[in-house]
């Protein structure tokens, strides 16, 4: 199965114009279902936004805006708890996880069974209590009013306002992507991209960038924005549960497509077992001659075969559009795979006809410069259904032991300890709306979840050879799926499920961010006697800068994304799980245990990042005993909590009497 | 209810506890070692996600179900004091007089011990 490193050369042509938006093999005819979702769903987001504002002219304008008046009922908790939680991540990272290590990431995701439980029942009825009793609106209200400490408050807040600004980056840029996607084929699109791209060819800070994303990132930001800004926290709530009905449906749906094509789970597996993982290759696209004027644009996803292992031609698959620039004979580099299990290639050729060699003529060839081996599963069959699953990069393959224990902790508290979640359990009416959503919310979880497991398996077999590039296998599995179901209406919705995901924790952390500032930062610290209208203004003011400053930052984003998702995630949780959990129930915790457990967390968490970074000369943290870093922030914010409160004086009396004993003097 | 609120804590951390060392232990035990090509399947289900995930995951399922509406306690929340200044000057005594009422309409379920 090796490759000989000798490069190879073959005659490839005809391609199309660079500035052409053809895609060779790619004919989805779904340009008018798309639109027609699209709208139907702004429309419906925009009326729920407007509505919500109405109730917000009648309200109290701090407690509504940021808090829905603490009226959530057990629907509007269940949905908008479930989808904060489910971010872009869960549509777009996982099944590209799923789709690239297979029935492993059943295991990786497993803690979800028990995230609502652990998530709304750990804190729930005390936080939602404490948050009454003070009168708190955020996060850093709560500990603040909790120790009466403001240094405890900045501290946090500044925490949370550094983690949620990077976390929105990577949901603006894959909502960007989806939108992208969904709309491929739209011809205004098109047309549009090019007076865009007109536009920005002399801003440097926008050069290079694809018009189209530009426009799909503006469409996404502009939405989101103004539904956000004046629609306040009643409207990102009405606006999650539209969005959790649309991610239900878009997984309920998929999952019944994908089963009756793919032949059954069975057949699925089956084959899954029989696949070992591809070469990676990059290659390059050069021309005998300089390109024209327009340049040459090589569509991406197309088949070729090149050479033989004696039985059957070598299969490729490219996974990225290659370019030669105007003038130039040589394209940059450009991902591709090689199919490498015997059965996969004679069906793909079969099924596809692929022709032998190019389906080009002259004058361009491929080169193919390079070729990496999975570190650990390359040529095994089976390693796709066992564990710890296929892996390109670690020699322990994907999900070793000791990470699996630890996604048990991160997926499950370390949700619980998010902000984010912890925000909204201030925020139900009362006790009995929060029992009814923790068992809601724990069928929708198994609803969502183990389905995505399945349908992403199923994928690997239905469109084999996305793996250098499989974060796009989502929008390729609904329109490929709507496509082979003869159903093209249906790739709107199914993809309208990542973009309600992206949206739906975008809306909520920009408000968070947004309450951080106006209320922790501006009406606690700068202007206690701020007016309503101040701070009405101010809060309309920061939630529209908050999400501009992540559109621009998701215009030219760092490559690491989904690193930085699991690194802000992982961050504020070590910063505020411990010392959320101890402040609720321990009577005895008091101010320097909290800051110690805040402070050690979360310097314990960043400092095995940057250990990592200085060991390995890469983003990859260092994990002492195979575990986390996220596990070891929380182990070093327990002990530095409990052994410094215990260290130092009690708390005052009169907060333990305030937040631990009844008026009558019960606990 | 803040010794209703801890007692449920510790019961939700115990469920956790089984559920980490239910899934990752089973799946270890039965999914984990050098891939063979084949794989005994439940359902189309490789037979350690079926009892090492999926088994766990609606047993946790119906845990959370019964826990959640038959043993939680129906607690009272209190009043919420919103919309309170800083100084504490910003109050409107009907949203309190009303927040007031609607505590008090609240049903009561395990009580306070």
């Amino acid at each position: 199965m090796s490759f000989s490193p000798v490069c190879h050369t073959m005659q490839l042509a005809i391609l199309s114009p660079a500035n052409s938006f053809a895609l060779l093999g790619q004919t989805r005819g779904t340009a008018n279902s798309a639109l027609l979702t699209f709208f139907g769903y702004t429309l419906a987001v925009f009326l729920l936004a407007w509505f919500s504002h109405q109730v917000l002219a009648k309200r109290r304008f701090m407690s509504e805006y940021f808090l829905g008046s603490r009226g959530l009922g057990v629907l509007a908790l269940t949905l908008t708890y479930g989808a904060t939680s489910a971010s872009a991540g869960s549509f777009a990272g996982f099944p590209a996880l799923i789709y690239a290590h297979g029935w492993i990431l059943a295991l990786w995701i497993a803690s979800y069974m028990i995230v609502p439980l652990c998530g709304m029942g750990l804190f729930g009825k005390r936080l939602n209590q404490v948050a009454r009793k003070t009168g708190s609106i955020t996060i850093p209200d709560v500990l603040r009013e909790r120790f009466e400490s403001r240094s405890i408050a900045i501290l946090s807040t500044m925490l949370i306002i550094l983690m949620l600004s990077v976390y929105l980056i990577p949901q603006f840029k894959a909502a960007g992507l989806i939108l992208k996607a969904l709309l491929a084929d739209v011809g205004l699109l098109h047309r549009a991209a090019v007076v865009v791209a007109a536009w920005t060819d002399g801003v440097p800070f926008l050069h290079g960038v694809d018009p189209e994303y530009l426009i799909c990132l503006g469409c996404f930001a502009a939405l989101t924005i103004v539904y956000t800004t004046f629609g306040g926290f009643r409207a990102v709530v009405w606006t999650d549960v539209l969005q959790g009905f649309v991610m239900l449906f878009g997984v309920v749906a998929m999952l019944v497509l994908a089963l009756s094509q793919v032949g059954g789970l069975s057949r699925a597996t089956e084959k899954l077992s029989a696949m070992t993982p591809p070469e990676l290759i990059t290659l390059e696209y050069r021309s005998s001659q300089p390109a024209p004027t327009a340049g040459y644009r090589i569509a991406d996803d197309v088949w070729f075969t090149m050479g033989s292992d004696g039985l059957r031609p070598r299969l490729y698959r490219t996974n990225e559009v290659g370019v030669i620039p105007p003038g130039q004979t040589v394209s940059g580099e450009v991902k591709a795979v090689r199919i490498t299990t015997p059965e996969e290639v004679d069906r793909i050729i079969q099924q596809y006809d692929v022709p032998t060699g190019f389906p080009w003529a002259d004058p361009v060839t491929v080169e193919i410069v390079d070729h990496q081996n999975y570190r650990y599963g390359a040529d095994q069959p089976g390693v796709y259904v066992s564990g710890p699953g296929p892996s390109p990069s670690s020699d322990g393959g994907f999900l070793p032991l000791g990470l699996a224990v630890s996604f048990f902790f991160f997926w499950a508290l370390s949700g619980t300890g998010q902000p984010g979640n912890m925000v909204r359990l201030m925020a139900f009416d009362t006790s009995r709306t929060l029992r009814r959503s923790i068992g809601m919310l724990s069928i929708y979880f198994g609803l969502i979840y183990f389905p995505l497991v399945i349908i992403f398996c199923c994928a690997r077999v239905l469109s084999p050879g996305l793996d250098q590039t499989p974060d796009r296998i989502m929008p390729v599995m609904a329109f490929s799926l709507s496509a082979a179901a003869d159903m093209p209406w249906l790739a709107g919705l199914l993809v309208a499920a990542p973009f309600a995901a992206a949206m739906s924790t975008v809306d909520s952390f920009m408000l968070m961010i947004s309450s951080a500032v106006v209320r922790d930062v501006y009406q606690r610290n700068i202007n206690p006697g701020a007016s309503e209208r101040t701070i009405k203004v101010l809060s309309y003011i920061c939630t529209l800068v908050v999400g501009l400053a992540a559109m621009f930052g998701a215009i030219n984003p760092p490559r690491f994304l989904q690193i930085l998702i699991v690194f802000t995630g992982g961050g504020l949780a070590a910063g505020f799980l411990f010392p959320m959990a101890l402040a609720l129930y321990w009577p005895r915790f008091n101010l320097k245990g909290a800051l110690s457990s805040m402070v050690l967390g979360i310097v314990t968490y960043i400092g095995l990042y940057i250990g990592g970074f200085v060991y390995y000369g890469r983003t990859d943290p260092l994990e002492p005993l195979s575990l986390h870093p996220l596990i070891w922030g929380f182990a070093a914010s327990a002990i530095a909590g409990v052994v410094v409160s215990l260290s130092t004086a009690p708390p005052p009396a009169h907060l333990v009497k305030k937040f631990f004993h009844r008026d009558d003097g019960g606990k | 209810m803040y010794v209703h609120g801890r007692r449920e804590a510790v019961v939700i951390l115990a469920v956790w506890a089984t559920c980490l060392i239910w899934t990752v232990g089973t799946s270890y035990a039965l999914g984990y070692g050098a891939p063979t090509g084949a794989v005994e399947t439940i359902w189309g289900i490789p037979h350690w996600v079926f009892w090492g995930v999926l088994v766990p995951w609606v047993a946790a399922t119906v845990f959370s179900l019964v826990f959640s509406l038959g043993f939680m306690a129906d607690d009272d929340l209190g009043e919420a004091l919103d919309d309170v200044g800083v100084d504490g000057a910003d109050v409107d005594e009907a949203d309190v007089n009303e927040a007031a009422a609607t505590a008090r309409d609240r049903p009561e379920k395990g009580g306070s011990p």
